[in-house]
Order: C-alpha cells, then structure tokens, then sequence
C-alpha cells in the first residue's frame, strides 16, 4: 500500500481547509458576478459591501468568541441587540454630537448587562445557549417596543454619521474601526492571557479548568463581551443609516454572524479559529448575498439558501461522534 | 463441552500489549473466575468475548462455531450477556421497563405491550434477589435514579438474567454489593451453574473465588499464568501466580526525607463520593504512595485535594495552617499541582500549540494579564531542555508530540508555578519505559530540592519502586499502609484484596447489617 | 383503617412528585386568580374560545414533547407550521377551492409536515448534527419556503372551516375533540412501549444502543411526530384565521419548549410526560390573560412572556441539576 507523500497530504489538508474555500470562493463570486453584470467587481461596490460588511463583521467578532469558548455556546440575542443599541443610543444622543459619549456608555452597559444574563443563564441554569439567548431576545424585543412605543427615536448625529461612513483618504471611517478591531482581536487571543484561558476552555473545559481557569466566570463573560459588542455595533449602526426606520433592522444580523463565525473555519465545539477567517466569512457572506440580489433571487429563496448553507456547512465540520466508538 | 474457546489471541492498543497468545477456554456449566492485577488483560479478553472488541489475531470458538470476529449485537444474539460495572441502565426509567427494555413481550394482535406478562417477567428475573429487596408491584415502579447504587447493580443483573443468555460475564459486579446480596450473587451463579449457563466472574475478591468458584485463570501482563481447578490451590497460590516472581528491582534512589522534615499537608477526614473519612498526612520530601485495586478512591483522594471535587473534610492544613482548597486556583495559590495520567481528558490541550500548554497555569497564578510570545518562548526553552523534552516547535500543536513528551508538557506547566506539593494520578499511564524512567528521575530529583509527591498508580512496581510509604485504598478507605521492609507485592496485594478474610466462608460469623 | 390511610399517605406523596406538580399548582393559583380579576373569565363562551386559540400552541408541544424526550430538541416547528399553514392555503386555492380540494390541501400539509420531520430526524440521527443547530437551520429553510410560497398574508379560506372549528358538541369545544383524539393516540404510542424506548434513547443513549434498540428509527420517529403536530396545528389556525400567513406560529418553538420545561420534563431528556406539557403550556398562555386583565399594556405581555420562558427554563434547568447531583450522592452513600 503507497503512502501518500507528505507534501501532497499537507496540499489536500489545506485545499479542504475553509480558509483557503473561503476566499478563493470570493474570487469566484467576483469574477461570475462581474460577467454576469458588468461593474459588480468594481472598487466602488466591493468598498460598499465592506461597509456593509463590517458591521457584519463586528457582530460576528462577538459570536466568535462565544463560539469559541466552547459548550456549544452561540448568542442568538445579538440581532435584536444590534436593534438595541442603535435605538438606545439613538434615544439618548438626541441627535446631539455632546450626548455621543453618554449615549455610548449607556449602550455599553444596557447590552453588556443583558449579555451577562445570558451567561448566568447558560452557565449556572445550564439552560442551552440557544434556547437561552433566544428567549432574552424576545425580552430586548419587548425592551424596544417599550422605548420606541413612547418616544420617537431621533436620527443619527452629524459626527456619528461622519464616524462611521464620512471618508478619510477615500475610506469610511467603519473600516478603520473595524481593522482597529480586527487588530484587537489579534492580540486578545495570542497576547492576553484571557485568551489563552479562551482557547483552553473552548478546547476542554474539564482540562482548563484543572489548569486553574474559572470556566463558568469566563463563559459567563463572554456573554457580556458578545452583547457588548452587538450593542456597540447598533451604536454605530445608526451613523450608517441616519434613521430608525423599523425595529427589525438588526435581525440579519443573528443568522448571517453564526454562518460567518463558521464559514470562517471556527470549529463550533470552540478551541479553533481565526478572526481573520471571519473577517473573510462575513465579507463572502455580503458578496453572496449582492451576488444574489444581482441574479434577482428573491428574498425568500435567499433565506432558503443561507438556511441551507448552514446545514451543510454543519455536516461538514460540526457532526457528532458515532454510537461505536 | 467447552462452550468458548480463545487460542492465541493478541491484542494491542499502539504500543501496549493488551493480551499476548492468549489461550483461555470455558466449560459449559462453570463458573470461572479471572484474576490478575491492574491492567493485566482480563477486561480486554472479556470485552472479545462480548463482541466488544475484535482480536489482532487468534481463533475463537463460540459455541463450537469458530469466528473471527463478532459485533455486539450478534453476541447477544448467540446468548452472552454482560454486566459491568459501569451500568446501562436509564435513570429515568423504572426498573421494570430497564429489565425488560428491548425484549418486552407484546400481544399479537396490536403490537401492544403485554403488561401482565411484561411486569411477570420482570419479576422472574429479580426472583433471585426476593430476599434482599423489596419484592413487589410499588417496587417495581420506582424509577432506577431513586434507588441505592446496589440496587441498582442487582437490577442490571437482572437485567443480563431476563435475557436467557447462555454465557454470562460479570465483570466487577459485587463491587457494589454488601454481604447479604454478595450471598444471593452466589445462589445465582449456583443456579446458572445448575441450568446450564456458564459464567465468568472478574472479582478481586479471593473469598468468593474459594467459596464459588469452579476454575480459575490467572492472567498476567497480557498472557496466561495458569488455568486450575479452585479446589487444587488456596489464596496465597492464587496471589503468588497473579504477581509472579518478579525480583524487587534496586530502588530508584535513596529516600528524600530528612529526619526532622517538617510535615507540609495534613488531611483529616476526607469524604467525598468515593472515599469516606480519609485521614493521612505528607512530610516534606516524601513520596506518598496511593496503592491498591484501581478505582477504589485514589483519584478521588487527588481531585478533592485539587479543588477539583466536592468534598466534605475536617481540615486540610498546609504548613500548618488550614486552608480553603475548594478550587483549583485556590489550590494553586497554595502551591499545589495535579498531573493526570488520563492526558487527552484531563492534561494536554491537543490542538493548541505547546507554547500555550505551558504558560496557560503560570500566567494564572502569577496573575500576568497580557504577554509577549517571545519572551515567553524564552522563559520557557530552559525548562523544556532541563526535562529533556524532545518538540519540534514551540508553536507545533501539543498533540503532535509522543505520550512521553506530552506527559512532559504538563510537568512543565507546573513546574512553572513553582509547586511544593505535586498531585499525580497515574501519571505514567501508557507512556514507554524510556520516558518513563525519565520521569521517575525528575520526580526523584523535585524531591531532592524539597518538593513533595503524592502518588498514585495503577502500577504497582512504580509504586513500590519509587515510594517512602504506601497507603492501600479498598473502598474509599485506607486499609493499611506499608513502609519498609512490608514494601512489597505480596504485601500490597494481601492488603487490597484483604486475603485476611480469605479463609473465611461466607454465610458463618456475623449475619447481622453490614 | 389503617391501611386505607397509609394508601392515601403514599398515593399523595407520588403525586407531589409528579414532574408536572408545579405546573398544576401555578394553573390553580392562575385560575383561581384570574377567577377575580378577570371579568367573567369563567362564562362557558370565554372558556370554550380560550380552549381554541390555546389549542395551536397546545399541539406544537405536544409534538416538541416527543422530541425532548428523546433527547433532542425541535426549533423548527415555528416556520414549519407557517410554512404548513401556506401550502394548505395555496393547495387549496390551487386547485379550486371545493371540498376534495380543500380535504386534498389538508392531506398535503400534514404530508409536508410529516416529511420536514422526517428531514429533521434524519440530519439529527443519521447524519448526526447537532439537533439545536440542525433544527434552527431547517428552522430558516421552512420559513423561507413559506415567505416563497406566499409572500404575505391572505389567501380565501372557506369560512366553514371557522364554523366547524369554532363549534361545540354537546358543549364541547371541536378543538377538545381531536385533542382527545390525539390523547387517544399518544397513550397507544405509550401502550405500544414506544414512549419508554424514547425515553431510553433520552435518558442513556448508549445504555439504549446497548439494550438493542434501533435508536435511529426511534428519534427519526420522533421528529416525525413533532411535525405531524405542527402541521395539525397550522390547520387549526387556518381554521381560526382563515387566511394563509407566512409569518404565522412565530415564537411557538420557544413557547413550546418552555412549556416543556415547565411542565416538569427535563431538557436532557428521558423524564417527564404529556401531562406536565399540557399544563404547562396553559400556564403560559394563562399569563398573558394574567397580565392584561392586571392593566398592564401589551409591553409588558411581551416582556413577561420573554422572563417567564426565561424563568421556566431556569427552573427546569435546576431540577435537572438537581436530579444529577441526587443521582452522584446515591453513589456515594452506599459505599
């Protein structure tokens, strides 16, 4: 029997690997779309979908954490506190560039709250991540209605707006936040030793913990940090589109950062990933979406397909052991 | 007739010999025993008979068939059962329903249960145990979750019974059991015996073997010491074959114990789910063995120190002074650390790289919050070289490295956090004699510099090898403790298998509660 | 007379222990409270309406029930049952509306039902994803299906199905009927010995595998039984609504669950039953009438949903804690 050589393993582990899929993926999307509707591969669109798709990719940066810290833990509330934060910060802001750093705050500590609740739900009620995050989002759903049922939310602020989509040397300011972030990430995970403890947990939490890692402190904060992050997110949100128009605006938001978190090679037993990756899973995302949107899919039949998406990509990296083992 | 039959089976686990051109046959109508120390094969040559595991090589005939291999399914359905320790049982079901479960009779005409001779059955089967157990309909009911764990041993014998199987395999399965069910264990055997089933019984203990047993086989290191007839041997001949004549090898190195070591742990009264009322206390520079059958509290004596398990104690004092250890952490910044033999489950963190394995406990305890990788590389090469770990690249993923190096990664890690009290738990678990012995060296020269051990292992040759003293666990509790000249194999196998009582027969001396 | 006392002593001992316990005594104090605040809650024409809009919900749980007992979860009836709830529509105006048609369109939604459990079984036991994530991504699948089939509400629904639904015989609601029915059928499942293999597979999957039971065929059958509930759900809200609504049975996969959990049985599986899933989901329902006729808005119905499911699930999650630990200190008291 031949060996396979070495090399030619090495060649099929990285082919198969999604972050190799992933962007040569993009390349594709890009090349098919521009044939298919000359200027879709233009700079102007794809700095479009960037945008788009930094927000995305802000969200996702939470739920990777999550995701990676193991458990089977996914947040499922942060569409809804996506919402959270751009009415919240909305409301307070008051459409005055002097109330931005209160209305930041406020979100900040509205959505982390939340977030911890979620932990402590998860980790000490053991109530499924899923199940649990779900059904705080119905209770931010009621948080918003209330706010929104009796005061108007105002706009965004002119320095708002500015920050995140006015252009600084041809870019809009979210790109900067979002590489600033992305860089962020970087060093959370290889230079902190929060990351360190991150990884091991999501790795195994059983092992970590007999490593001196407080597992149910840390998993419980990773919740706060995931709604956090959703909350800011919505905060800047409002920058990018000026206005409230209805209180579902964040929802896309849920699905599409769980398929990026994936899509991007983060293993969804924790212990494994690459922010670059979701970087590269939410900007595929967005051009796929686009792409679609080109080729006149409808709404619905793109629903279909995320949905579809997601099982497969399952299958491909999240199935259980068999019963023989 | 002989109804199983095993020829020259081999089987390895990677680099462990498992079993060895294993030769092992069973009669009809027999009751056989298999004895042999820890990890001597004797659940692995069960586990073929069950269809569990299939044979590197070898013949096997069942039932004068002769098979290369069998899945469980179809050795149940040749008639062998099995009942483990580890019980199959569901919780939340009553006993009825877990005896009968998967072979409940049904009414032909709907396919609906037949209650009656469903809930008849369940109590044939437990028939056997009326005296022992309350025999009726409220019984029944109760759901498995809310009865005591020998209870619960006796439904999952009763659950191999209903079965009708031919061949039934206990293995460890009155370790549960107290003395009046230990005696209607054997009126079963008996009554197998009589109808024609033959059994294999894996117990330790040696007054059952005398008492029941028809034949013995003795297995050592993976192969066959001896197959006797009960009657032609006693206890001691019995223990003698498990052990063998192995020489004592020269110990490791002189003892580290200073004459006037002051005393660095105390423990009273430990209690947890295995082990009740433990009580000993740790010199400076000692190794203190933890000794005895596998499974009887060692680990447990372990995790509890740790932190890392509830328990209930009088006082833990370290130098003297009592202190809180209910976490690890807490246990860390006492100076303590735990090295597990299991080091998938419990030690390595296989797909992070080896740098992280190292560091992740040192930047616990010494609270550091943020890092740099090159400094800590360089914090870290001196340690590996000193314990002589052979790694490709500090960013290499822990799992690429072999048991010995991995053991090494975690030995590492601790050392790291500047210990005085190392807990290890059958640390040397599956690792080559060559890492092995290097690892006793560094064990020997920590103890030099004024560390502490508490060690246990399934090996007793380590133990007696490398210990000042041994405590012996059966059951949760210390039976003895040996030091000196009683540093022996014989003595350590008297004390687990309390051979005292070997020579008494059940049933006479005290027939009130255990 | 003795021993008539000592019965009695242990029947109430075993029925305080029933799972579904806590959900029976908040039913009485709902009822009893509502018995004051509400406003003539307890006229027959209230209870019988009340017993209607509830019976949608009451179904899904029912079906969910099935499921969790098996040690599996089902997040996808909301969508399926909007997505049931629009092929019965659109079969049903496809092909012209009459009654084979309509009886046609009734056959296809239970069969869409059924075969999306299938599906969902399948991916949980034989291709072995996860069930939470599995069933939330075919939970996206459905919905987007529905949103195809029809992208907004509205659809013509004979009125009759309103008439027969809404009717009563002999004073009983026709929803209670097939409720009844449905009972009927779930204490044959139970008579057949399929609840107990489920269960099996829920409490100690490789004690299941163990004992010989085909675990596959049993957790498939599962969800299909799930989806045949959702799908009798989503008739019945055609029924009251008489529209197709792409949007319907939003939130019924948290409502069911929760109702699940707070009717005692466990979310890992192999304890509970249908009793405590009935109850429990009248407690939930039983909290909105609570909070309206307590004046507060419609907010706070939202809210109060959200923190009871919350609570229900925590609660649930305790007990479940509870029972592993009772069950780790058996083993340690008998040494």
């Amino acid at each position: 029997m031949k060996k396979t050589p070495l090399a030619l393993r090495k060649a099929k582990t990285i082919i198969k690997s999604p972050s190799f899929i992933a962007p040569l993926l993009c390349l594709i999307i890009l090349f098919v779309g521009n044939i298919i509707s000359p200027g879709f591969a233009s700079s102007e669109l794809i700095i479009n979908i960037l945008v788009v798709s930094s927000f995305v990719g802000l969200v996702s940066g939470g739920q990777f954490l999550i995701v990676l810290g193991g458990g089977n833990g996914l947040d499922l509330s942060l569409g809804k506190l996506v919402t959270l934060g751009a009415i919240v910060g909305g409301v307070i802001s008051q459409k005055q560039d002097a109330n931005l750093i209160l209305a930041l705050l406020t979100v900040i500590v509205v959505t982390f709250t939340i977030g911890l609740i979620n932990g402590f739900g998860v980790t000490f009620f053991r109530i499924p991540p899923l199940v649990m995050t779900m059904s705080m989002s119905i209770v931010v759903v009621a948080i918003i209605k209330f706010i929104t049922g009796g005061i108007g939310v105002p706009g965004a602020s002119k320095l708002l707006q500015k920050i995140t989509v006015g252009k600084f040397l041809g870019i809009p300011g979210i790109l900067y936040i979002w590489a600033l972030f992305a860089v962020f990430m970087h060093f959370l995970i290889n230079n902190t030793t929060f990351g360190i403890k991150l990884l091991a947990t999501g790795t195994n939490d059983y092992t970590a913990s007999l490593a001196g890692v407080n597992v149910t402190r840390l998993r419980t904060l990773l919740y706060g940090f995931s709604g956090m992050i959703a909350g800011i997110t919505g905060f800047l949100y409002l920058g990018y589109l000026a206005s409230v128009y209805n209180i579902s605006l964040g929802d896309k938001f849920t699905l599409i950062s769980v398929i990026a978190v994936v899509v991007g090679g983060t293993s969804l037993g924790g212990g494994k990933g690459s922010y670059f990756g979701v970087v590269i899973g939410a900007f595929l995302l967005q051009l796929m979406d686009s792409f679609l949107v080109t080729i006149r899919i409808e709404q619905s039949m793109r629903q279909v397909l995320f949905g579809i998406i997601l099982l497969v990509i399952i299958l491909m990296y999240g199935r259980e052991r068999k019963m023989q083992n | 007739m002989v109804i199983f039959k095993a020829t020259g089976v081999n089987k390895r686990y990677g680099e462990v010999v498992a079993l060895d051109n294993m030769n092992f046959s069973l009669e009809e109508s027999e009751i056989h025993y298999l004895v042999g120390v820890n990890g001597c094969g004797k659940t692995t040559l069960c586990k073929i008979v069950a269809g569990v595991v299939s044979p590197d090589g070898g013949k096997l005939e069942i039932f004068g068939e002769e098979v290369s291999s069998m899945t469980p399914n179809e050795a149940k359905k040749k008639g062998i059962a099995v009942v483990y320790q580890e019980l199959s049982l569901i919780p939340q079901l009553s006993i009825e329903d877990n005896i009968m479960l998967g072979i409940e009779p049904r009414e032909k005409s709907l396919g609906l249960i037949d209650r009656k001779t469903h809930r008849e059955k369940a109590y044939e089967a437990l028939r056997p145990f009326e005296k022992v157990i309350p025999f009726d309909d409220e019984y029944l009911e109760k759901l498995v979750a809310d009865i005591p764990i020998d209870e619960q041993q006796i439904v999952e014998i009763a659950k191999a019974l209903a079965r009708k199987p031919r061949l039934i395999i206990f293995d460890e399965a009155t370790a549960s059991l107290h003395k009046q069910q230990v005696e209607v264990f054997f009126s079963i055997l008996r009554d197998l015996k009589k109808s024609g089933v033959s059994t294999i019984v894996i117990s330790h203990k040696m007054k059952e073997i005398t008492e029941i047993g028809d034949r013995v086989t003795i297995i050592r290191s993976g192969r066959l010491v001896n197959t006797v007839n009960v009657k032609d041997v006693n206890a001691d001949q019995v223990i003698q074959m498990m052990v063998g004549d192995k020489e004592l090898l020269e110990r490791q190195s002189s003892s580290s114990v200073k004459e006037d070591a002051e005393t660095v742990l105390e423990v009273k009264n430990l209690s947890s789910e295995k082990i009740k009322e433990v009580s000993f206390s740790l010199k400076k520079g000692e190794i203190l063995g933890l000794g005895g059958l596998q499974g009887q509290g060692q680990t447990d004596v372990l995790l509890t120190l740790f932190g890392s398990k509830s328990c209930k104690v009088e006082f833990f004092k370290i130098g003297g002074e009592e202190v809180d250890l209910g976490s690890a952490t807490k246990a860390m910044s006492h100076s303590l650390a735990y090295i597990s033999g299991d080091r998938k489950k419990a030690g390595i963190f296989s797909k992070r790289p080896i740098l992280e394995n190292l560091i992740i406990s040192y930047l616990i305890k010494y609270k550091r919050k943020i890092f740099l990788r090159k400094n800590m590389r360089q914090q870290v090469l001196p340690l590996l070289a000193q314990i002589d770990t052979v790694f490709g690249k500090l960013s290499d993923n822990a799992d690429s490295l072999s048991g010995g190096n991995q053991q090494k990664i975690v030995i590492g890690r601790w050392l790291m956090t500047n210990p005085a009290i190392l807990l290890l738990d059958d640390s040397t678990k599956g690792i080559d004699v060559g890492a092995t012995k290097e690892f006793y060296d560094i064990m020997h020269s920590l103890c030099e510099a004024g560390m502490s051990v508490i060690w246990h292992s399934s090996e007793d040759l380590e133990l007696l090898n490398n210990t000042d003293r041994i405590l012996v666990f059966d059951n949760g509790m210390i039976v003895d403790e040996l030091v000196g000249e009683r540093l022996s194999e014989t003595e350590l196998y008297r004390a687990a298998l309390d051979t005292k009582k070997a020579h008494e027969v059940v049933g006479q001396g005290d027939r009130d509660e255990d | 007379m003795k021993i008539n006392k000592q019965k009695t002593k242990t029947w109430m001992r075993s029925f305080i222990q029933k799972p579904y316990f806590l959900a029976l005594v908040i039913l009485i104090f709902f009822f009893i409270l509502l018995g004051f605040i509400g406003r003539r809650y307890y006229s027959l024409y209230n209870l019988t309406t009340k017993i209607r809009l509830w019976m949608p919900l009451l179904l899904v749980t029912l079906g969910q029930t099935f499921v969790i007992l098996g040690g599996g979860i089902d997040m996808s009836v909301s969508s399926l049952l909007a997505f049931v709830n629009v092929v019965v529509v659109q079969v049903m105006m496809g092909l012209g509306g009459g009654p084979l048609h309509q009886i046609i369109a009734i056959i296809a939604g239970i069969g869409v039902g059924v075969v999306a459990g299938f599906i969902n079984g399948l991916l949980v036991s034989h291709l072995r994803l996860p069930p939470l994530i599995s069933t939330y991504g075919t939970q996206i699948v459905w919905g987007g299906l529905a949103l195809k089939i029809m992208q907004q509400s509205g659809g013509e629904v004979p009125f009759t199905w309103y008439t027969i639904y809404s009717t009563t015989i002999v004073g009983i609601p026709f929803s209670v009927i097939i409720l009844v029915i449905l009972l009927f059928g779930i204490h044959y499942l139970k008579r057949s010995g399929y609840v107990v293999q489920l269960k099996a597979c829920g409490g100690n999957i490789h004690g299941a595998y163990e004992s010989v039971l085909p675990v596959n065929s049993i957790r498939v059958k599962s969800y299909m039984l799930s989806g045949f509930f959702t799908a009798l759900a989503a008739l019945c809200i055609v029924a009251e609504t008489v529209t197709g609504n792409p949007l319907s049975g939003s939130g019924y996969e948290l409502e069911s669950i929760s109702a699940v959990a707070l009717g005692g049985t466990s979310l890992a599986g192999g304890a509970g039953g249908f009793v405590g899933s009935i109850l429990g989901a009248i407690v939930l329902k039983l909290v909105n009438d609570v909070i309206f006729f307590a004046g507060l808005g419609v907010n706070f119905q939202v809210l109060a949903q959200g923190l009871i499911i919350i609570l229900a699930l925590a609660v649930g999650g305790l007990l479940t804690k509870r029972s592993q630990t009772k069950a780790a200190r058996m083993r340690g008291e008998k040494q």
